[in-house]
């Protein structure tokens, strides 16, 4: 009898040392990143967040000797860019992915939605780097036809070298990679929502879009939300396909410069992490990339936080119980 | 008269067997990893013992000879041992043991010949005689098993990648990875032992030679490279530096069209990028608003698709889609860095944690032999070792 009791307990023991194992394994994850960091964040303290110079920094800490490390560093370019390219890339992401989710489960023929659906879902989990790939094949050149000029360039040669890699071109990519998750989370919103629901909206005499604008989509408002959410993490943390199209330098918006900023090169946290690893063999720029990757880490946390809030208000509003 | 004569025949004969039977009884053949060697002085026997051309088997297997006049003793060093021959001496010394030859290293014909065995045993080669062809036979590079892990300089990369594919082709149990990552990342990886040889474009610093042993394999120049359609044609070295610094930003400022100046450059911790700047920048960093790429193909890619263009290179990597400005007055070319004129010539190297031993050491041994700076430095479009 006893022994029956144990084995039955075996499955949860397992669950709970396995649930353990990974609390452990990313406990440590963060635990090494801050260790690595540490030098970076202790000697930079606050400026770091609120300071640029990125660039010229890597540059001095790579040639400092390991013995009087160079750890004084400003990450205010990286983070603007990292808040730019996401920021941008979602709003983008968020007009596109809400009409083409209602295009596809409210207007589409049911034939056409699912094709379109398992496309969306496809593209949902292709490789970035093929999306970096597109961006130098397509976007650079397009953005570089389009807006960039001699006569542009000359310009603006003192602030920055403009080509096609840049602000723009990143954020386009960045697009391309975040509508499918928020389109692909969008759709399964929409679809939860009670059909019954959408016949009252009928029976009140409101037309389509009236049904579509007034009901569906406030009703799958926290579904499109975490969509939202989703594709602001991948666009954050996104490394490779942003590197192959962002400029590569942490250049600092300049309110003077206006819309040119757009044209400017960037350089996010992530694909900082990739483009200065060249530069690893030095100490302090291994600290410093590191300290790149715990920023990531504590902007990803705050911006997880502040979605739930946001959630959790929406929810009220819309008179759901806690 | 007749008898004069007769006796100047059976002398002239006489001496020609004689010299015959000291030279031509032992017309050894010699073949080092399955190729036939020619050497001008041949390889003779002596008491059992094959002596042959030092430059010969030094050349062959990648061992480098520096000489002694006075003492009359030639150190041969490969990657992983030193060997001291002292011409007219049976003692010699593998890093620095004293041991013992059969036979002693001559002087013939201006040729020092030594032991073939004791050396080629010494730094860890086979060696086979077959009586039956009169031929040594000397297995080195074709005797080579097990992984190597090599990463680092970009503009090494296409050298070690052309000597690991001949490598793994003539030894069935040898399997080598070749990856780039910049000078920088080799360095580190070398050190941290994730990889067998790091690559790097630049010198290694006190730091960094503290754990690491360093052995050049090739030389190089650093090109200016512009667009093919740019009428430029030279820089001065303050002209390249003033470009690189941001200070000039107009091509007509230097002989150009007036367009502006796109200055291309590496990212930080590439060894190009450290080279031209300790070179020709005086240790100050290229301008900060320089588009930066991660590697030598890309930078040449940017370069080819901008005509405003300027961007360095190693010059095995110039091809047709770009153009590289003389500098001072100088090509940039494998002449004038051999012969010193050109103002960014440099040499590329090969580091291990602790000297290199085993298959790592007979991998640098073949990059820095004969055959490999013929046929893959030089081919590649890099300048052979001095």
């Amino acid at each position: 009898m006893r022994l029956k009791k144990y084995i039955r307990d075996i499955p949860k023991a397992l669950i709970y040392l396995l649930s353990a194992i990974s609390v452990a394994v990313i406990a440590s994850v963060f635990l090494f990143i801050f260790h690595k960091a540490y030098p970076v964040l202790r000697e930079s303290g606050v400026s770091l967040f609120v300071t640029g110079g990125f660039d010229r920094q890597i540059q001095e800490a790579f040639y400092s000797a390991n013995a009087t490390p160079m750890l004084e560093f400003g990450f205010l370019g990286l983070i603007s860019g990292t808040l730019l390219t996401s920021g941008i890339a979602l709003l983008f992401a968020a007009i596109i992915g809400i009409g083409a989710s209602t295009a596809i489960c409210e207007y589409a023929p049911r034939r056409v939605s699912a094709a379109l659906i398992s496309v969306v879902r496809l593209l949902a989990s292709m490789p970035s780097v093929v999306f970096g790939l597109i961006g130098i094949i397509t976007v650079v050149p397009a953005v570089e036809k389009l807006f960039v000029t001699t006569d542009r360039q000359i310009e603006y040669l003192d602030f920055f070298q403009m080509s096609g890699r840049n602000l723009l071109s990143a954020s386009v990519v960045l697009t391309f990679m975040i509508v499918p998750t928020v389109v692909s989370l969008s759709v399964d919103a929409i679809r939860a929502v009670p059909h019954s629901h959408r016949e009252t909206g009928y029976a009140f005499g409101m037309s389509k879009a009236g049904v579509i604008g007034k009901i569906v989509l406030p009703v799958a408002r926290p579904g499109i939300a975490a969509g939202l959410v989703l594709g602001a993490g991948r666009g954050i943390g996104e490394a490779i396909a942003v590197s192959m199209v962002c400029g590569g330098i942490g250049f600092l918006p300049n309110a003077s410069l206006g819309f040119v900023n757009f044209l400017a090169p960037t350089l996010p946290l992530a694909a900082a992490i990739v483009n200065k690893s060249e530069a690893l063999g030095s100490f302090a720029v291994e600290s410093a990339l590191f300290a790149c990757g715990a920023v990531l880490l504590i902007i990803g946390a705050v911006l997880s936080l502040g979605a739930k809030a946001v959630e959790k208000k929406m929810r009220r509003m819309a008179g759901y119980a806690d | 008269m007749k008898k004069k004569m007769i006796a100047l025949v059976l002398t002239a004969a006489a001496v020609v067997t004689m010299a015959s039977a000291a030279f031509a009884a032992s017309p050894v053949g010699l073949v080092i990893d399955g190729v036939r060697q020619n050497p001008s002085v041949a390889p003779i026997v002596e008491n059992g013992t094959t002596l042959v051309p030092l430059r010969l088997i030094s050349e062959t297997l990648g061992a480098e000879v520096s000489w002694n006049q006075s003492a009359g003793q030639a150190t041969i060093q490969t990657a992983a041992y030193t060997v001291v021959f002292t011409v007219d001496s049976k003692s010699y010394t593998v890093n620095g043991q004293g041991k013992t030859l059969l036979s002693a290293p001559k002087l013939i014909n201006g040729s020092t010949m030594v032991p073939i065995r004791a050396f080629a045993e010494a730094i860890g080669a086979t060696v086979n005689y077959d009586a039956s062809s009169n031929t040594a036979t000397v297995d080195y590079f074709t005797a080579m098993s097990g992984t190597l892990k090599i990463d680092g300089s970009t503009t090494l990369q296409p050298i070690a990648q052309a000597a690991a594919d001949k490598l793994t082709g003539m030894n069935k149990g040898l399997s080598v990875t070749v990856a780039g990552g910049g000078s920088g990342a080799g360095i580190k990886d070398a050190d941290a032992g994730t990889v067998n040889i790091g690559m790097s474009s630049r010198e290694l610093t006190a730091d960094e030679k503290k754990t690491l042993n360093v052995y050049a394999v090739a030389n190089d120049g650093i090109a200016i490279i512009v667009h093919p359609d740019n009428p430029v044609k030279n820089l001065t070295k303050e002209q390249a530096a003033k470009i690189f610094l941001g200070e000039t930003k107009n091509w007509k400022d230097v002989g150009g069209e007036d367009a502006p100046i796109m200055v291309m450059t590496r990212e930080t911790g590439s060894g190009t990028r450290s080279t031209l700047e300790e070179m020709i920048l005086s240790k100050e960093s290229v301008v900060e608003t320089a588009t930066p790429h991660t590697s030598s193909t890309l930078i040449k890619q940017a370069v080819a698709k901008d005509k405003n263009a300027v961007g360095f290179d190693s010059i095995g990597f110039v091809d047709g889609t770009v153009k590289a400005v003389s500098l001072d007055g100088k090509e940039a070319s494998a002449a004038t860095v051999i012969d010193g004129t050109y103002g960014m010539g440099r040499q590329l190297f090969c580091c291990t944690k602790g000297a290199a031993t085993g298959v790592s050491a007979m991998f640098i041994d073949y990059l820095r032999s004969k055959d490999c700076q013929d046929n893959i430095v030089a081919k590649e479009g890099y300048v052979k070792l001095g």
